[in-house]
C-alpha cells in the first residue's frame, strides 16, 4: 500500500530509478511481556532509496523506534518480527550473525537518542570514533590493513565533517556541550561510510539554536554523501526541516505518508493534524491564544487587558541577583538583575535557552532559593523570610514542574498528592470536597474515579493535570510552571496549554510559564520575557516581541525555530532590516 | 498507561480508609512475590517454628532442669532415650539448655538489631536531609564507629559495664549501626533528589513533612531488609561475646553453652553432643534470617528485581 502511495507522489517518481536501499514489507513486531503480547508494529510498508531522507513521526509508544531498530535487528529477545526487512535486497531477519555484524555500522548505522548518555564518559572521543573504524574499516579497506596514523587521519576528517576542530579528538565527553556531543555521535555514525543512517530523536535534549545547527549539519552530510536517512521525531517541524518525505505512525501503523511540505501543510489523517497543530507557528493568527484542543472545549480568549501598568502586579521581582559560588572560587551569576512583573489575570512566558537562569529565577520567586540581592514582592509586600511566613506565601504562589512522572510520589495515590498541600496548611474542613473540586478544575472528571489511582496508572497528560490540581487545591493566585509541556506528547500539549488558558479566564489565575519554545509563548501568553545569560533582554506583549523583535538574541531564537519557511523569511528580513 | 481508560471506580469513604486500602494491597503484593521465593519461605517457616518453641519454652518444659544443683542426670552422658542430646558437665539435659538458649539468643539478636537500625536510620536520614555541618558532624561520627573494630569495642563495653543482657544488647547495638546509617543516607539522598520533594517544598512542606511523608516511606523497606540481615550478625555477635565469657552468667544462651563446653573440656572428652546443638542452632537461625532477608530484598529493592522492576 505504501509503495502505491509512494509511486503516486511526484517527488518519488524521480527517485524511482534509484536502487531501493531499504524495503520494509508488511512488518509486524510483537513483544512478549508480563502483561501479555504487545503488538508494537502492525503491518508497515516502507521503502527508501539511497540519497533519500524520510522522517518518521509519532507519539511515544507508537512503535516508531521499534520500527527503526528492527532494521538492524537491535530489538530485545522478547520480540517477534514477521514480514520482510530488505537492506540492499538482503533480508535482515535471515542474515547470519557474522553478516549482521558486518552490516551493522558499515552498511547502516544509528545516531542514538540522548547523546549525553550514549558516549562512554571515561574514553576520549577520538578513540570512540575510531572504534567502529578498527572493527569494520571503511571505503573497502579491511580493518587489518589500517595503520594508527590512517585511523587518526580518518577521525580528524570525520570531526571536520561535523564541524568540530580535529584537536577535539583528545577531549572527554564531559568537556563537550550537548550539541558537540551530538556532532560526535553523528561522526561515529558516518565513520564507516554507511549507506543508511537512522537518527532516533537526534535533537530532543538540545536547545533551539543548537538544534537548528545539528539539523542543518545532518541535512548537508546526507546530501553530500548520498546517504539514506531515517529520522525519528515527535516534532513534525523538525522533520519538515530536514526530510523530503514524512511518514506518520499511530498505534503501530503508518497512517500517512507523503512529501514533507504536504504532510505539514495539509495533513489528511486526524492524528497528523493533531501533531501538526501541537507545534504552533509563530506569527500565525490561527494559533494565537488557541491551543490545539478539540474546538468544542477550546476557550475563547481575548488578550488580557491588564498587561499594562494599570493594575498592580501580583508578583514582582526587583533587580534580582542570584550568584552561585563554584568549587574553585569561581562564581556563576545565574540571575543578573532581573525586574519582572506578573499582573493578575495574565500569562507571562519566560523564554530562553537552557542555562539562561530561567529555573533559578522561578525558584527564587517561589522562595525556594535565596536571592543574593534584590527583592521579590507579592501583592506589594516583600517576600517573608521566616519559615512560617514562607509557608503562608506558598498558598498563593504554586509550582508546576516539568516532568509530572517524577513530580508525583509513586507511592501516593492521586488523592494524597492533591491533598498534600491542604494537609500542610491544615485546611481540614471538607478535604475530600476540596480535592474533588481541584481535580475537576484540572479537568479530571469525574474526580472520585481518580482518588485511589496511583500515578503510574495514568497517562503523562493526566499526571500533569494531577500536579496542576495539587497546586489549585490551595486556590493560588499565581502558578509558576517550569516547562509544563516539554515532557508530554504532542497531542496532550495542546490540552494542557488550553487548561492554563481556561484557568486564567475562569479563575483569574495568573501564570508565569517557563519555556524554551517560542511557539508555546505565541500560543498562550499575553506577555513574553526573553532571558539571556541571567538577564531579561526583552520584555513586552507577545505580538510586539515575537513579530518585531528588537534584541539580536530574540531574533536568533526566532530564526532557529524549525518552522514553516514563510515565518523564517520574515524573521530574516526583519533581522536584515534592523542590521 | 494501560489502565488509564478505566480507573477503579469504587470511591473510598475517607482519606484514611484510602491509605489503609492501599497499604493492605501493597502488603498483599509483597507477600505474593515473597511467596514465590522458596528459600525465603523455608527460612520463614524455620524461624516461625524456632520462635514459637522459644516463646513456649516455659510452658512446655520444666525450668528446674536448668538448675545445676538439681541436675537430673550424670555428667557427660551420651545421647540416649532419656536425654536425647545427652548431658553436660553438671548432668543437665543439653536439649533443655539448647531450647532455653534459643530465647536469649533471639531476644538479644532482635533487641540489638532494633537499637542498631534505629540509630542508623535516624543518623542516616538526618545526615542526608539537613546537609551542611549537621551532615559533616554525623558522617565523621559514623566513620569513627565504622573504623573501630566492633568486636573489640563490644568487648570493652561489656567489660566496663555491669554484666547482663542489657549490656550485651547495648554493646552490639552501638557497634553495628554505621553500615545502616550509610545505607539509609545514600537512599535518602536519591529520594531527596526527586522533583516530588521540590513540589512538596513548594506546597509549603517543612522538614517534618518531607521526612515523614516522602523520605521515610521510601527508605523504610530498605531498612526492613537491612534489619533481617542485621539480626543474623547480631546473633553471631551475641554468641561471640558469650563464648568469650562476657554474657549474662545467670542465663543460658547458645554462646554461653559453647563457652562452658570448651571451658570444661568437651572437646577432649569427645562430648560432641554438647558442642553441636548450640552451634547448629546458631547456624540454622542465622541462615533462616539471611534467607528471609534476601527474599525480602529482591521483593522490596527494585534494583535487584530486574523483571519485576519499579514501573
Amino acid at each position: 500500500m505504501a509503495e502505491q502511495t509512494a509511486m503516486s507522489e511526484p517527488v518519488d517518481q524521480q527517485k524511482a530509478a534509484a536502487p531501493t536501499l531499504l524495503d520494509v514489507r508488511d512488518l509486524h513486531v510483537r513483544y512478549q511481556s508480563g502483561r501479555g503480547e504487545v503488538h508494537a508494529v502492525r503491518g508497515v510498508d516502507l521503502s527508501l532509496a539511497s540519497g533519500q531522507t524520510l522522517g518518521l513521526a509519532g507519539e511515544s509508544g507508537c512503535g516508531k523506534s521499534t520500527l527503526a531498530m528492527s532494521v538492524l535487528r537491535l530489538l530485545p529477545k522478547s520480540s517477534r518480527v514477521d514480514g520482510q526487512v530488505l537492506l540492499d535486497g538482503e533480508d535482515v531477519r535471515t542474515m547470519s550473525w557474522g553478516r549482521l555484524r558486518a552490516v551493522r555500522w558499515a552498511g547502516a548505522s544509528v545516531v542514538f537518542q540522548g547523546a549525553m548518555h550514549a558516549l562512554n564518559p571515561v574514553r576520549r572521543i577520538g578513540e570512540q570514533i575510531a572504534e567502529p573504524l578498527r572493527l569494520h574499516g571503511w571505503g573497502g579497506r579491511a580493518p587489518t590493513s589500517l595503520s594508527p596514523a590512517a585511523i587518526r587521519a580518518r577521525v580528524a576528517e570525520l570531526l571536520e565533517q561535523v564541524e568540530l576542530p580535529a584537536r577535539r579528538a583528545d577531549a572527554y565527553p564531559h568537556e563537550l556541550s550537548g550539541g558537540q556531543k551530538q556532532r560526535v555521535m553523528i561522526a561515529m555514525a558516518l565513520a564507516c561510510q554507511p549507506r543508511l543512517v537512522i537518527a532516533d530523536e537526534p535533537t530532543t535534549a538540545l536547545d533551539v539554536i543548537v538544534q537548528a545547527q545539528v539539523l542543518e549539519l545532518m541535512g548537508r552530510l546526507v546530501a553530500e554523501h548520498d546517504i539514506g536517512l531515517i529520522m525519528i521525531s515527535h516534532d513534525l517541524s523538525v522533520l519538515a526541516a530536514t526530510c523530503q518525505r514524512i511518514a506518520v505512525m499511530y498505534r503501530g501503523e503508518l497512517v500517512e505518508q507523503g512529501p514533507a511540505e504536504q504532510v505539514m501543510r495539509q495533513p489528511r489523517h486526524a492524528h497528523t493534524q493533531a501533531l501538526a497543530a501541537a507545534f504552533p507557528v509563530v506569527g500565525d493568527p490561527a494559533h494565537r491564544l488557541v491551543p490545539a484542543a478539540e474546538p468544542a472545549t477550546a476557550p475563547t480568549v481575548e488578550p488580557s487587558e491588564s498587561s499594562g501598568a494599570s493594575t498592580r502586579p501580583v508578583l514582582r521581582a526587583e533587580d534580582l541577583h542570584v550568584r552561585f559560588g563554584g568549587r574553585r572560587g569561581g562564581q556563576t551569576h545565574a540571575v543578573a538583575g532581573v525586574t519582572l512583573e506578573v499582573h493578575p489575570n495574565e500569562i507571562v512566558a519566560l523564554v530562553g535557552q537552557s542555562g539562561s537562569g530561567k529555573t533559578t529565577l522561578a525558584r527564587t520567586l517561589l522562595g525556594l532559593q535565596q536571592p543574593t540581592s534584590g527583592r521579590v514582592y507579592f501583592d506589594g509586600q516583600p517576600l517573608p523570610t521566616s519559615a512560617r511566613g514562607l509557608r503562608d506565601y506558598r498558598r498563593q504562589v504554586q509550582l508546576v514542574l516539568q516532568d509530572p512522572t517524577s513530580a508525583l510520589n509513586p507511592r501516593q495515590s492521586v488523592y494524597e498528592a492533591v491533598a498534600e498541600g491542604l494537609r500542610i496548611h491544615r485546611i481540614g474542613d471538607d478535604e475530600a470536597g476540596r480535592v474533588a473540586d481541584a481535580l475537576s478544575k484540572a479537568e479530571l472528571r469525574p474526580p472520585e474515579q481518580f482518588f485511589s489511582v496511583l500515578p503510574h496508572e495514568l497517562s503523562g497528560g493526566q499526571r500533569q493535570r494531577v500536579v496542576i490540581a495539587g497546586a489549585l487545591a490551595l486556590n493560588p493566585r499565581v502558578l509558576i510552571a517550569d516547562e509544563p509541556v516539554a515532557s508530554l506528547d504532542a497531542s496532550v500539549r495542546g490540552e494542557i496549554l488550553a487548561l492554563f488558558l481556561r484557568l486564567r479566564v475562569e479563575l483569574g489565575v495568573a501564570a508565569l510559564v517557563i519555556t524554551h519554545d517560542l511557539g508555546l509563548a505565541w500560543n498562550i501568553a499575553d506577555r513574553v520575557a526573553v532571558m539571556y545569560q541571567g538577564e531579561l533582554v526583552e520584555v513586552g506583549p507577545v505580538e510586539d516581541v515575537l513579530l518585531a523583535p528588537q534584541h539580536p538574541y530574540t531574533r536568533s531564537l526566532l530564526a532557529a525555530m524549525p518552522n514553516a519557511p514563510g515565518s523564517l523569511d520574515e524573521v530574516e528580513l526583519a533581522a536584515g532590516d534592523a542590521g | 498507561m494501560t489502565t488509564t481508560q478505566n480507573p477503579p471506580s469504587t470511591p473510598p469513604r475517607t482519606a484514611t480508609a484510602l491509605v489503609w486500602a492501599r497499604r493492605r494491597a501493597a502488603a498483599a503484593r509483597v507477600w505474593r512475590q515473597f511467596a514465590t521465593d522458596r528459600g525465603g519461605v523455608a527460612g520463614l517457616v524455620v524461624l516461625g517454628v524456632i520462635v514459637l518453641l522459644a516463646v513456649l519454652a516455659p510452658a512446655l518444659t520444666d525450668q528446674t532442669g536448668l538448675d545445676v544443683t538439681r541436675a537430673p542426670g550424670a555428667p557427660w552422658q551420651a545421647p540416649s532415650g532419656e536425654f536425647w542430646l545427652g548431658t553436660d558437665h553438671t548432668g543437665r539435659s543439653v536439649l533443655l539448655l539448647t531450647w532455653w538458649g534459643a530465647q536469649v539468643s533471639l531476644l538479644v539478636g532482635l533487641a540489638a538489631t532494633l537499637l542498631s537500625v534505629g540509630i542508623g536510620t535516624v543518623v542516616g536520614v538526618c545526615a542526608a536531609h539537613f546537609g551542611g555541618w549537621v551532615s559533616s558532624v554525623l558522617l565523621r561520627v559514623t566513620d569513627f564507629f565504622l573504623v573501630l573494630p566492633s568486636l573489640v569495642l563490644a568487648l570493652v563495653l561489656s567489660t566496663v559495664l555491669p554484666q547482663g543482657l542489657g549490656t550485651i544488647i547495648l554493646a552490639i547495638g552501638v557497634t553495628s549501626w554505621p553500615s545502616t546509617a550509610r545505607l539509609v543516607r545514600a537512599q535518602t539522598l536519591t529520594v531527596e533528589a526527586r522533583p516530588y520533594i521540590e513540589r512538596s517544598r513548594a506546597l509549603g512542606g517543612g522538614h517534618g513533612h518531607v521526612i515523614g511523608k516522602h523520605v521515610l516511606p521510601a527508605v523504610l523497606p530498605l531498612v526492613f531488609v537491612n534489619t533481617t540481615l542485621t539480626v543474623a550478625s547480631a546473633i553471631i555477635a551475641e554468641s561471640t561475646l558469650s563464648f568469650l565469657g562476657l554474657g549474662d552468667p545467670t542465663r543460658v544462651s547458645w554462646g554461653s553453652m559453647l563457652h562452658s563446653a570448651s571451658l570444661h573440656g568437651a572437646v577432649s572428652k569427645g562430648a560432641w553432643w554438647y558442642l553441636l546443638p548450640p552451634g547448629l542452632g546458631i547456624v540454622v537461625v542465622v541462615l533462616a534470617f539471611t534467607l528471609c532477608g534476601r527474599a525480602l530484598e529482591t521483593v522490596l529493592n527494585p534494583r535487584l528485581a530486574h523483571s519485576a522492576g519499579e514501573r
